[in-house]
C-alpha cells in the first residue's frame, strides 16, 4: 500500500516569541517493510533544516527560527509504501523454553528495552497484566503469552484519546482506566518488559483504522477512530525479530500502519519539541490528513 | 646532645589500631644503618604523633624521610609566633584575592576561604615520575574506552564489562552514540585522587572526568607560599606549576575545528555567580585571556554557536565547560535548564564546535565503572596498571551486596555518582541510625552503590592550634589531554581539618596545602 | 566585551551619576531653603517645603501613594529619596542597584573599584535614619564625594576599552536627562522671578550648583544672573563638561569609539540617535530654543526624548541582539 501523509503542527502564542529551537522526529523510517518515496518538511518562518539520525536510528529534523513570530508552522509531506507483514503464525513459533535460554542473552543486547524508563517505570501494577511466565510450559509459544498481555491492556483501558495529555504518568493511566494510544502503548510496554520481552515504543500514522460504525475500539462511543497520529509497539522475539503489535486494537500492525520513530517509550520519539525565547504562551493544533495513493507504474 | 623526647606515636592510638612499636632510637651518634644522625627534635615538632598511620613527612618518629630533611630544619626550628605570622599572612593574601567557594548546605556564610595550611606536601622526584606514568596510562585508557563504548563497543562485545552497567549507568549519554568528538578525544582535563594506605602505597581512589575543580587552589597556594613563606623555597628545587593556565590554553586550542585557523576564540561557560566554585572559573579564564561566558550569553544559529558581544555575534570554537551534560542544552537535554545554550549538542554533533569535556564522560567516573578500569587498562593498553586502586564491591552484583550488607560497619559505602564527598558513609564513624539508612539505600538501588575497605589514609602535619598535627591527607594531580598529556607537578593535597577526620572535601571541613615536586 | 557584561557597566555609571544627582538635587534645595524664606516665591504650602525636589524628580506620584498624608518636608524627602529601600527612587535603592550591576561583572572592574562601591553600598545601608533627617548635609556631601572618587577610581582602572567607553556613556546619558530635567523642572519659576524683578539669584544659583555649574557659570557671565543665560549655560556651553551639549557630545564621541567602524561606512543604531540629538542642539542657535508657545519647556522635551531614544538605540546596539524587525528604525522617526 502507498500512502501519502501530510502533517502539519501549528504553534500560536499569545505574544512575540523568538530564538525559537526545534527538533522534529517525522520522517517515516526507511525499514525492510517500508518504503520512503519522498519526504518534504518546511517550517513558516523559513528556516534552514538539518537533520542526522539519532542512537536510534530515527531521522532527526532540527531548525532554529530566530525572527519575531506569532506563530510557528511545521509541514511535513511524505509518501511512504508498506509490504505485507509476515503473517503472525512465524510468531507462534517462538516456544517459551526457547525464550528462556535467550532471556540472558536479550538482558544484555536489549537492555534499554528491558529496563525501566522515564514514562515506563517498574510498577506493581504490570504483574497483573502479563501472565506469569514461570508457570508457562517450555512448548508454549511465546506470542501466546503476548497477546494474553496486549488482550489484558486492551481490556483494562478504555480508549479516549481526550483523557490524557503528554506528560500524564502511565500510573495515573491505569487509575484512570482511559487513555490514548500512547497510554495503551506505554501499558503494554510495561506488560511485556514484565515477561522479560524487549520492547519498544513506535510512533507513527495509522490509516482509517477505525470506518465510520465499523472497526470502532470497544468503549468508545461507536464514533470512527479519528485520529491519524498513532502509537503501538514492537515486541522481539527471539528468531523473529521485532514484531510489530497495536494494543489499542488489540492485534498485530498491518498495511494500515506507517511507522515514523521507534524509542524506549514516548520521550525518544516526541514529534515535535522545542524550546523559545519570549513569553508568550503557547498553544498547539495538530492537522493530519492521510490518503492512500495508487501505486505507480514507473520505477522509483 | 638534648635528651630526645620520648618517642612519639605511642600515647595516643588510633581507634582501632594499636599503636605499633615506632619508637625512635635515641641517636646519639650514627645510624646503624649508615644514614645522617637523626637531627635533635626541636620546636614545634615535639610531640608530634606519627599514629598507626603512614605519616608523609616522617619515617618514624622524629625521623623525617629524605625529601622532607630541610623542611624539618626550616620548620623545627620555627617559632609559634613566627609560624603564626606567615599563617596570619597567608590567611589575609587569600582573603585579599577574594580566593573563596560556596558551602551548599551552611546558612549562615556564602562565601568562605579555603582553609590553607602552612606545611607543604613534598613529593620526591621519584614517586612523581611514578605517579605520572601511571596517571597517563589511565587517562589514555579512559580515552580508548570513552570512544569504544560510543562507537564499535568492541569492549562490550567481548563481554570485558557488561551492557548493562554502561547502559544502565546514569551518566551514558546515548546522544553520544556514534557522535564523531575532535581528535577522539574526550577527556581533556580531569583530576584523580590518589591517596595512600598505611604501607605508603599510593592508589587512585577515584577519577573526576567530568568538570574537576581545584587546580586554582593549586595555583594559589603556590604564589601566596612564595609571597609568604619564600625561606621554604630557598634550598629547595620545586617544580613549578604556574604554566598550568598556558597549557591548559593550548590543550583547548588543540582539539579546535579545523575550519577555526590558527587562533581559535575559546571561551569557559559557566553555571554563573552562584555557582560553588564561581572563582575558580573567573579565575582561570583570566589567566588564560579568555572570556568567561553563562548560557545566556551565547546562541546558536543554523549550526554555528556565538557570543553575544557589544560588537555583535562572534563565533566560538571550543567550550571549556563547567555547566553538566544535563544543564548544558535545553533541547536535547533538561529542558528546564537555564544555564544551557539550546541548541548546542546539534552544533557539536556537526564539528562546528569542540566542548572540552566531551559530553558523555560521566560514565567514565560512574565508582561501578571505576572497579573495572584495571580492565580497561589491559584491554586497551594491553599492559598491567602501573597505579593500584583500592578494592571496591559493586552492590549490583547479588554476592558483592550481600557481602557488603553483612559487613556495613567495616566498610565506606559511596553512591556511585555523587562527588564533593557526599553520598558516603563511613562505617566505623557512621551511628546504627545511619548504617540503616544505608542498608535500605543500598536494597532500594543497588546498582548505584559500592563498597570500599576503610583505608587508613595517610597523615601528614599540619598547623592547629599553634602546633604540628597529624592530618589525614589525599592528593589530586590535574591532567591535561592536549596534544600530549601534560600534569601539573604535584596537585592539589588536601587535607581533613578535623582530628581523625578522612573527609577532605572543600565543602566538608577540609582544607588544602602547597605541593611540591621535587626537581632532582 | 560581552553585550551582559557592557550593559552592566553601562548601568552602574548611569545609577551612580543617577544616586549623585538626587543627592545633590536635594542638598542644594535644602540650603536654598536656608536662604530664602519660604513663600517669597509662591511656592505652596509651608509645611511642604521639599515639595519642588519631588516634582524635579518626577516622584511627586510616588510619593503621595507611598507616604499618603504625609508632607513633603525635610524628614519626608529624606526618607523618600535617601532611605527607602522599597522604592527603586531612593539612593539606597539607585546604589544597591549600581552595586548589583558592579557584582555582576566583580572581576571585570578593579579590586578597588569594587571594594569601594561595596563599602560605599554598605555605608548607606547602615545610615543612622533620625540623624539623616536632622542633618542631611554632611551624608549628602559624602554621597557626592564617595561616587566621585568611584569614578576617580573607575578612570584609573577600567581598561580604556570597551568598558570604559560604556561607562562613559551611561555616565553622560545620564548627566543630559537629569541636567535636562532640572532645567525644566525649574525654568517657570526662575522666569516668574526674573519677570516679576526680583532677584535671580538665588534660585538660579541654586540651579546652577545642584548641576555644579556655579562658578563655571560665575566665570563666564560676570554681571547680574538672568534667566536666559542660566538656562543657555547649562544647554549650549560647550566647554563645561556638564552642560546637555557637552554630556551628548560625550556620548556620540563614546558610542563611535565602541564601533570604531571606519568613515563612511554604515553606523550603528546608536550612532544615529545621537547624531540626531547633536544636530538638533548643535544647529539650534540659542534663541531658537526658545521660541514657540511653550518655547524652552518643548525644546527641553525634546532633548529628554532624544535621551529616551539614545538609551534605546544603545541597547539595540550593543546589547539586545534583537532580531532586525525587532528594531526601531531611526530611519524614520521624526
Amino acid at each position: 500500500m502507498r500512502y501519502r501523509v501530510s502533517h502539519t503542527t501549528e504553534y500560536r502564542y499569545d505574544d512575540s516569541v523568538y530564538e525559537s529551537h526545534n527538533e522534529l522526529r517525522l520522517s517515516p523510517l526507511a525499514t525492510p517493510l517500508q518504503r520512503v518515496h519522498r519526504f518534504e518538511v518546511r517550517s513558516e518562518p523559513r528556516a534552514r533544516m538539518f537533520s542526522y539520525h539519532d542512537w536510534l536510528g530515527n531521522v532527526v529534523h532540527y531548525f532554529n527560527v530566530h525572527p519575531i513570530h506569532e506563530r510557528l508552522t511545521i509541514r511535513a509531506e511524505s509518501v511512504v509504501s508498506v509490504s505485507p507483514r509476515p503473517k503472525s503464525d512465524v510468531w507462534r513459533q517462538v516456544a517459551v523454553g526457547d525464550f528462556r535460554r535467550e532471556r540472558d542473552r536479550l538482558r544484555e543486547t536489549y537492555y534499554e528495552f528491558l529496563a525501566p524508563s522515564t514514562r515506563v517505570p517498574a510498577l506493581e501494577a504490570w504483574r497483573d497484566l502479563a501472565p506469569d511466565i514461570d508457570a508457562a510450559g517450555d512448548g508454549e509459544a511465546l506470542y501466546d503469552l503476548v497477546s494474553e498481555a496486549f488482550a489484558r491492556v486492551h481490556a483494562r483501558l478504555a480508549y479516549d484519546r481526550d483523557a490524557t495529555r503528554a506528560d500524564t504518568p502511565v500510573d495515573r493511566v491505569l487509575a484512570l482506566g482511559r487513555g490514548s494510544s500512547k497510554d495503551f502503548s506505554h501499558v503494554l510496554i510495561g506488560a511485556l518488559r514484565g515477561l522479560g520481552v524487549p520492547t519498544r515504543y513506535v510512533s507513527g500514522y495509522g490509516f482509517h483504522l477505525g470506518e465510520p460504525g465499523a472497526e470502532a475500539p470497544p468503549g468508545a462511543s461507536g464514533r470512527p477512530f479519528p485520529f491519524l497520529s498513532h502509537a503501538w509497539v514492537e515486541a522481539f522475539l527471539p528468531g523473529v525479530g521485532w514484531c510489530g503489535i497495536d494494543p489499542t486494537h488489540a492485534r498485530p500492525v498491518d498495511l494500515r500502519y506507517v511507522k515514523v520513530a521507534v524509542g524506549r517509550d514516548y520521550d525518544d520519539v516526541v514529534p515535535v519539541k522545542g524550546v523559545f525565547r519570549g513569553s508568550g504562551r503557547q498553544d498547539l493544533g495538530v492537522f493530519i490528513e492521510m490518503w492512500s495513493v495508487p501505486e505507480r507504474e514507473e520505477v522509483d | 646532645m638534648a635528651a630526645r623526647r620520648k618517642a612519639t606515636g605511642q600515647a595516643q592510638a588510633a581507634a582501632g589500631g594499636a599503636s605499633p612499636a615506632q619508637a625512635a632510637p635515641a641517636a646519639e651518634g650514627p645510624e646503624a644503618g649508615g644514614g645522617p644522625p637523626a637531627p635533635p627534635a626541636t620546636g614545634l615538632f615535639d610531640g608530634y604523633d606519627v599514629g598507626d598511620f603512614f605519616d608523609e613527612f616522617f619515617e618514624a618518629p622524629g625521623r623525617p624521610r629524605p625529601h622532607y630533611r630541610l623542611l624539618f630544619d626550616v620548620l623545627g626550628s620555627m617559632t609559634r609566633d613566627e609560624l603564626d605570622g606567615h599563617k596570619r599572612a597567608a590567611d589575609a593574601a587569600f582573603m585579599g584575592a577574594g580566593i573563596t567557594f560556596a558551602v551548599y548546605g551552611d546558612a549562615r556564610a556564602v562565601e568562605r576561604i579555603f582553609p590553607f595550611d602552612p606545611v607543604p606536601r613534598v613529593l620526591s622526584a621519584r614517586e612523581w615520575e611514578t605517579i605520572e606514568r601511571g596517571l597517563v596510562q589511565r587517562v589514555t585508557a579512559l580515552n580508548l574506552f570513552l570512544h569504544d563504548i560510543y562507537h564499535e563497543q568492541k569492549i562490550l562485545r567481548d563481554r570485558v564489562i557488561p551492557r548493562p552497567l554502561i547502559y544502565g549507568a546514569r551518566f551514558f549519554r546515548r546522544e553520544m552514540l556514534g557522535m564523531d568528538v575532535p581528535r577522539g578525544t574526550y577527556i581533556h582535563i580531569v583530576g584523580t585522587d590518589l591517596v595512600r594506605d598505611r604501607d605508603g602505597r599510593y592508589m587512585v581512589l577515584e577519577d573526576n572526568l567530568r568538570s574537576p575543580s581545584g587546580v586554582s587552589y593549586v595555583l594559589e597556594n603556590r604564589q601566596i607560599m612564595m609571597q609568604t613563606f619564600p625561606r621554604l623555597f630557598a634550598e629547595h628545587r620545586v617544580r613549578p606549576v604556574h604554566h598550568y593556565c598556558q597549557e591548559l590554553l593550548e590543550t583547548l586550542k588543540h582539539v579546535a575545528p579545523a575550519e577555526a585557523g590558527s587562533d581559535p576564540t575559546v571561551v569557559l561557560l559557566t553555571p554563573g555567580l552562584y555557582n560553588s566554585a564561581y572563582f575558580e572559573h573567573t579565575f582561570l579564564a583570566q589567566q588564560m585571556g579568555i572570556e568567561l561566558v553563562e548560557g545566556s550569553d551565547l546562541v546558536v544559529q543554523d549550526l554555528r554557536v556565538f557570543m553575544k558581544t557589544i560588537d555583535g555575534l562572534k563565533p566560538i570554537d571550543v567550550i571549556y565547560r563547567r555547566v553538566d551534560d544535563d544543564f548544558i542544552d535545553p533541547l536535547t537535554f533538561r529542558p528546564d535548564s537555564l544555564l544551557g545554550v539550546p541548541g548546542l549538542i546539534n552544533v557539536f554533533r556537526a564539528g562546528n564546535v569542540a566542548i572540552a569535556n566531551a559530553i558523555g564522560t560521566g560514565v567514565a567516573d560512574d565508582k561501578a565503572i571505576y572497579a573495572y578500569v584495571p580492565e580497561i587498562i589491559r584491554y586497551y593498553l594491553k599492559e598491567d596498571p602501573i597505579l593500584e586502586q583500592v578494592p571496591t564491591w559493586l552492590c549490583e552484583d547479588p554476592k558483592q551486596r550481600q557481602h557488603v550488607l553483612d559487613r556495613l560497619p567495616e566498610l565506606v559505602v559511596k553512591a556511585t555518582n555523587e562527588s564533593g564527598g557526599y553520598g558516603m558513609t563511613i562505617g566505623p564513624h557512621a551511628t546504627r541510625e545511619e548504617l540503616e539508612k544505608t542498608r535500605e539505600r543500598i536494597v532500594a538501588d543497588p546498582r548505584n552503590h559500592i563498597a570500599q575497605p576503610t583505608l587508613a589514609l595517610s597523615r601528614h602535619p599540619t598547623y592547629v592550634d599553634g602546633t604540628f598535627a597529624g592530618r589525614h591527607v589525599d592528593l589530586r594531580p590535574y591532567i591535561l589531554f592536549g596534544e600530549n598529556p601534560t600534569i601539573v607537578p604535584g596537585g592539589l593535597t588536601r587535607v581533613a581539618l578535623r582530628a581523625g577526620s578522612l573527609v577532605v572535601n572543600s565543602s566538608q571541613g577540609g582544607g588544602s596545602k602547597d605541593t611540591w615536586v621535587l626537581a632532582e | 566585551m560581552l553585550s551582559r557584561i557592557g550593559e552592566s557597566i553601562y548601568w552602574l555609571a548611569r545609577f551612580l551619576e543617577r544616586a549623585k544627582n538626587v543627592a545633590r538635587f536635594l542638598d542644594v534645595h535644602a540650603q536654598l531653603l536656608l536662604e530664602q524664606p519660604w513663600g517669597t516665591l509662591g511656592d505652596g504650602p509651608a509645611n511642604e517645603t521639599f515639595l519642588p525636589v519631588f516634582s524635579l524628580l518626577g516622584e511627586t506620584d510616588e510619593f503621595r501613594a507611598a507616604w499618603p498624608g504625609r508632607p513633603a518636608d525635610r524628614a519626608a524627602a529624606v526618607d523618600h529619596l535617601v532611605l527607602d529601600l522599597d522604592r527603586p527612587s531612593s539612593v539606597r535603592s539607585i546604589v544597591r542597584a549600581a552595586r548589583e550591576n558592579g557584582r555582576a561583572v566583580r572581576d571585570r572592574i578593579s579590586r578597588e573599584m569594587w571594594e569601594e562601591l561595596n563599602t560605599f553600598h554598605h555605608a548607606l545601608v547602615g545610615l543612622e535614619a533620625e540623624a539623616v533627617r536632622e542633618h542631611p548635609h554632611a551624608t549628602l556631601i559624602d554621597i557626592c564625594r564617595r561616587i566621585q572618587r568611584i569614578y576617580g577610581v573607575a578612570e584609573a582602572t577600567l581598561l580604556h576599552d570597551g568598558g570604559f567607553l560604556l561607562f562613559r556613556t551611561g555616565l553622560f546619558l545620564e548627566r543630559a536627562g537629569l541636567t535636562a530635567r532640572l532645567l525644566r523642572g525649574r525654568w517657570f519659576k526662575l522666569q516668574a522671578v526674573e519677570f516679576r524683578g526680583l532677584p535671580v539669584e538665588p534660585l538660579g544659583a541654586a540651579i546652577l550648583k545642584s548641576a555644579s555649574a556655579f562658578e563655571a557659570y560665575r566665570k563666564v557671565h560676570h554681571a547680574r544672573m538672568e534667566a536666559r543665560r542660566v538656562a543657555e549655560f547649562l544647554l549650549f556651553e560647550p566647554a563645561f563638561p556638564r552642560t546637555v551639549r557637552f554630556c551628548l557630545a560625550s556620548v556620540d564621541y563614546a558610542v563611535r569609539g565602541l564601533r570604531r567602524s571606519p568613515p563612511g561606512s554604515s553606523s550603528t543604531i546608536a550612532e544615529r540617535a545621537t547624531g540626531r540629538a547633536l544636530a538638533d542642539l548643535a544647529y539650534a542657535e540659542p534663541g531658537r530654543a526658545f521660541k514657540g508657545q511653550f518655547g524652552l519647556d518643548d525644546f527641553l522635551a525634546r532633548v529628554l526624548d532624544h535621551c529616551d531614544r539614545i538609551g534605546e538605540a544603545i541597547a539595540e546596539s550593543h546589547f539586545l541582539h534583537l532580531p532586525e524587525e525587532m528594531l526601531v528604525d531611526f530611519r524614520s522617526a521624526p
